[in-house]
């Protein structure tokens, strides 16, 4: 089933998390870019259920639809600091797509995109 | 918190952002994929104090796939793949905005927790190849087409 994301940090005292909040946000639509997989800006987490994904391995892990390619994903857990030398913790779910789409226009295109 | 996205678009799009082509490198076999992704443009949403704030970041990521390829399907949202079987992914980043900057510890590559590496397709892509399995382009990706 769909879900926001399901990446979520169990303990958050100080953290950077790169999209792990759902959160509507409008960006300019362009003729040129590819259309998503789930209507209602809703996307698939794959992951083994076992570690808690409901979706499970048997997800698409793309967000863009109508599409051929390359495909990688990646649950990332990481530590960064700021500028004051404050340290944090970093979790971020990250893909990546390449290949060919049929974009809002109708036109088949290739592409590369970061999921961020 | 800061939590950085690259938007969604009105259309429903999801925090995809368009990289350049030549970002991504893929070996010959599909099993190790990098992305050098420099000043990408995106919003810092946070929750407290409650704002948006134009960011970029920069990621350095590293893909690893091995144990072979399986086959990964779903009927809906349709889509049908091949994916190494084992994937890790490691990767440093940073990100600066007005007033706040970070970047990965020296000795801290982030690591991936689950990782996926392949080829897919899905949407009208998968209604073609369901049509003429032989002219099905997950084939033709893992040889690099």
């Amino acid at each position: 089933m769909p879900q926001s994301r399901a990446v979520r940090p169990l303990l958050l005292v100080a953290a950077l998390v790169a999209g792990a909040i759902h959160a509507p946000r409008a960006r300019a639509d362009t003729a040129s870019d590819p259309v998503p997989v789930l209507p209602g800006a809703t996307i698939l987490s794959p992951g083994p259920r076992a570690l808690g994904f409901r979706d499970g391995l048997a997800a698409d892990p793309s967000t863009i639809g109508n599409f051929r390619g390359l495909v990688a994903l990646a649950y990332m857990r990481g530590r960064v600091r700021d500028s004051s030398g404050r340290r944090w913790l970093m979790v971020n779910d990250m893909r990546l797509f390449q290949g060919d789409y049929v974009s809002a226009d109708g036109i088949q295109r290739q592409g590369t995109f970061a999921f961020v | 918190m800061h939590d950085f996205t690259g938007g969604i678009t009105p259309a429903g799009l999801v925090w995809t952002v368009r990289l350049p082509g030549d970002a991504l490198t893929v070996a010959p076999r599909g099993n190790v994929v990098t992305v050098d992704a420099r000043d990408v443009a995106v919003v810092d949403e946070r929750a407290a104090p409650a704002g948006k704030t134009p960011a970029t970041v920069s990621f350095q990521m590293t893909w690893k796939g091995r144990g072979g390829r399986r086959r990964l399907a779903a009927a809906s949202p349709a889509f049908a793949g091949l994916f190494f079987r084992h994937a890790r992914a490691q990767g440093t980043f940073s990100g600066t905005e007005e007033g706040f900057d970070f970047a990965s510890a020296m000795r801290g590559r982030a690591r991936s927790t689950f990782a996926e590496l392949g080829t897919e397709q899905n949407g009208s892509f998968l209604a073609a190849a369901t049509e003429c399995p032989r002219c099905g382009a997950l084939a033709g990706w893992a040889r690099g087409h």
